[in-house]
């Protein structure tokens, strides 16, 4: 009896071994994969670092006036480009990694992953503009209805930031295909949301503010017309 | 002949019928030829005048009794889509030229406020004294032209060393050498030095400059235009300037008065003026409240200190000091020239300072006669003196730390 247990012990046990010995090659080869993979990202960055300083990449980015890219990015235009440049060798090593597996399985995981990929990356990509833009329009706002001298006008300028952060977060999922209708009925509930808020806290909760807005700008229409200040 | 450029097939089939003239009046806003009731009176200046006009005016023709001719022009791309707030010089400085004029003065606000007067007193001092720009001197007024008063004259006075009391007019008259100037093409910013700044190109290229007093108020922007608007692409253009000229006006150390024709007029108002600073000064503390996040992007924190100590006083009591609005100018200048943020963005954020500044000199003052508030002005044009090593200094090492 104790012969078979220890039998069927010592069969598993060397299965596991075997099977353990059979992946520790893709496990190696992942990791060195992944090392050699570091090493050239580090390396490529070092050169296009070097050679994106040398003919002033980021005075020229700068040159372009793009609203918000440094501010949005959190780094020089340089380093942000690196960035970009150093997670794609990498994520490419590690893919190359995933294949040293088994191949069957993993060619297919890797087909799979390459499908996607352009999802993802639009999805960024939906994302990053989202962000610049969501920046860009609420400081618009903001400085416009301050110059305006609209008492609620950081409630404006948060109000649109967070409407184009959920529209572009709800174009982001979709092209990542998470959720699938829920993320139309959640963008849908959130977007009316934020509006209705908007609306009520304008309509509603400022109303007396408005009232009063509206009256001293037509009590100052006089005022302008007597030319009594000139800026120009 | 000089060289006539790009003129179009319009302006070239003219010559022959127009000749030579003395004097080029170049009127790009003409509507109708109603705007010329005054024409007809030039014959009395003795010069032989061509006054030139865009062909959206139905064609005009010369009385044939020593009254002006007429050249009517086809607007090119290049005029057509600059600002009415910078004027367009280019379509006229071309026919100047074709005429072999001696002068040429271009009337690019409404042509209806133009008169014989006013022509022969911006035309004299270039036809006869040799004059490369005339820059007219409006009529005087309590509270009037503040963008003017507050930022452009001082700030020109103080970096570029002249003191011009309208330096961003666009109705102004131009010798035959200056004109061939500003037809070349800037190598900095690829296009005509028509289409910078003027006053800038004649200090920068050490022409002869004067001003001549006119009886007429300033002319007004757009009627759509706001002061967020109007101060933001006024001052962007003296900020794009100061960057454009930056190695010329690190050198001057002080400013020179240029030649004044004719009497100095004040306009003095029918009633007493009041002006209601309430809204500007709660437009300053709404700025104050939710623009920090964008003044800090321009403003040293000892500026902030003292911003914050503004939105305690009351309205009677508002003074923002000389110094600190000089400063607040000079900050916004090295941060439109760095590109922290959106340039847009940072000049219409400085609208709520400005009024800050406005408000306060409105009640300094309330009650001034002409001789306080010509003090009051001076006293400002010296602060900008005063503190142009401060902008010297943190233009030419902008890390630099600054308290």
């Amino acid at each position: 009896m104790w012969q078979q247990v220890s039998q069927a012990l010592n069969q598993s046990v060397a299965r596991v071994a075997t099977r353990m010995a059979t992946l520790l090659p893709g496990f190696i080869a992942l990791l060195v994969a992944l090392v050699a993979a570091s090493i050239v990202a580090w390396v490529l960055g070092f050169i296009l670092r070097r050679s994106l300083r040398s003919f002033d990449f980021d005075s020229k980015v700068a040159d372009w006036d793009l609203p918000g890219v440094s501010a949005a990015s959190g780094h020089s235009p340089t380093d942000f480009v690196v960035r970009i440049v150093g997670w794609c060798v990498i994520i490419m090593g590690f893919l190359v990694g995933i294949n040293a597996f088994e191949a069957t399985l993993t060619s297919q995981l890797v087909t799979q992953l390459f499908a996607y990929l352009p999802n993802v990356v639009a999805a960024g990509l939906v994302l990053l503009v989202g962000g610049i833009a969501a920046r860009f329009f609420s400081r618009s706002v903001l400085i416009g209805a301050v110059n305006l001298n609209v008492q609620y006008a950081h409630l404006l300028s948060v109000g649109l930031k967070w409407l184009i952060l959920v529209l572009a977060g709800a174009m982001a999922l979709n092209h990542l295909e998470i959720g699938g209708k829920i993320v139309d009925e959640a963008f849908a509930i959130l977007f009316g949301g934020i509006v209705l808020t908007l609306a009520l806290a304008v309509g509603l909760g400022a109303r007396d503010l408005v009232s009063r807005s509206l009256e001293r700008q037509a009590a100052r229409m006089p005022e302008e017309t007597t030319e009594t200040l000139q800026h120009f | 002949m000089p060289e006539t450029g790009n003129l179009t097939q319009e302006t070239t089939e003219q010559p022959e019928t127009i000749g030579t003239a003395d004097v080029v009046i170049g009127l790009p806003g003409l509507q109708t030829s109603d705007d010329l009731h005054w024409a007809t009176q030039l014959a009395g200046i003795g010069q032989r005048v061509l006054i030139a006009y865009p062909n959206t005016v139905p064609r005009l023709s010369s009385d044939g009794m020593g009254g002006p001719h007429y050249w009517r022009y086809e607007v090119s791309s290049g005029d057509r889509l600059h600002s009415p707030l910078y004027g367009s010089f280019q379509d006229i400085f071309q026919v100047s030229q074709r005429a072999s004029a001696k002068c040429c003065c271009v009337w690019n606000t409404d042509p209806r406020a133009l008169s014989v007067e006013i022509i022969e007193k911006l035309i004299t001092p270039a036809l006869t004294q040799e004059f490369d720009l005339v820059v007219p001197r409006y009529q005087e007024m309590k509270f009037g032209a503040l963008i003017n008063s507050s930022i452009i004259c001082p700030a020109v006075r103080a970096i570029y060393g002249k003191r011009i009391s309208f330096p961003m007019a666009i109705d102004l008259c131009f010798s035959a050498k200056f004109v061939d100037r500003l037809s070349q093409v800037d190598p900095k910013s690829q296009r005509p030095r028509s289409q910078q700044w003027i006053a800038s190109e004649a200090i920068s290229g050490a022409f002869n400059i004067c001003e001549a007093n006119l009886p007429m108020d300033p002319p007004r922007p757009p009627e759509s235009t706001d002061v967020s608007t109007i101060l933001a692409l006024v001052v962007g253009r003296l900020f794009q300037d100061l960057e454009r000229n930056a190695i010329f006006w690190q050198r001057p150390v002080s400013s020179q008065a240029v030649p004044v024709f004719g009497e100095r007029i004040r306009r003095e108002p029918s009633d007493e003026v009041t002006v209601d600073v309430q809204p500007m000064i709660e437009t300053f503390h709404l700025g104050y409240k939710n623009l920090r996040e964008i003044w800090s992007v321009a403003l040293p924190p000892g500026t902030f200190l003292e911003l914050k100590r503004l939105t305690t006083l009351p309205a009677t009591a508002f003074r923002m000091p000389d110094d600190l609005w000089v400063r607040i100018v000079y900050d916004f200048a090295l941060a439109h020239r760095q590109r922290a943020i959106n340039r847009e963005h940072l000049l219409k954020a400085m609208t709520p300072l400005y009024l800050a500044w406005v408000a306060s000199h409105a009640v300094e003052l309330k009650d001034a006669t002409p001789t306080s508030f010509d003090s009051s002005l001076e006293r400002l044009a010296v602060a900008y003196e005063k503190q142009k090593p401060y902008l010297l200094s943190r233009w030419r090492w902008p890390d630099r730390f600054n308290p």
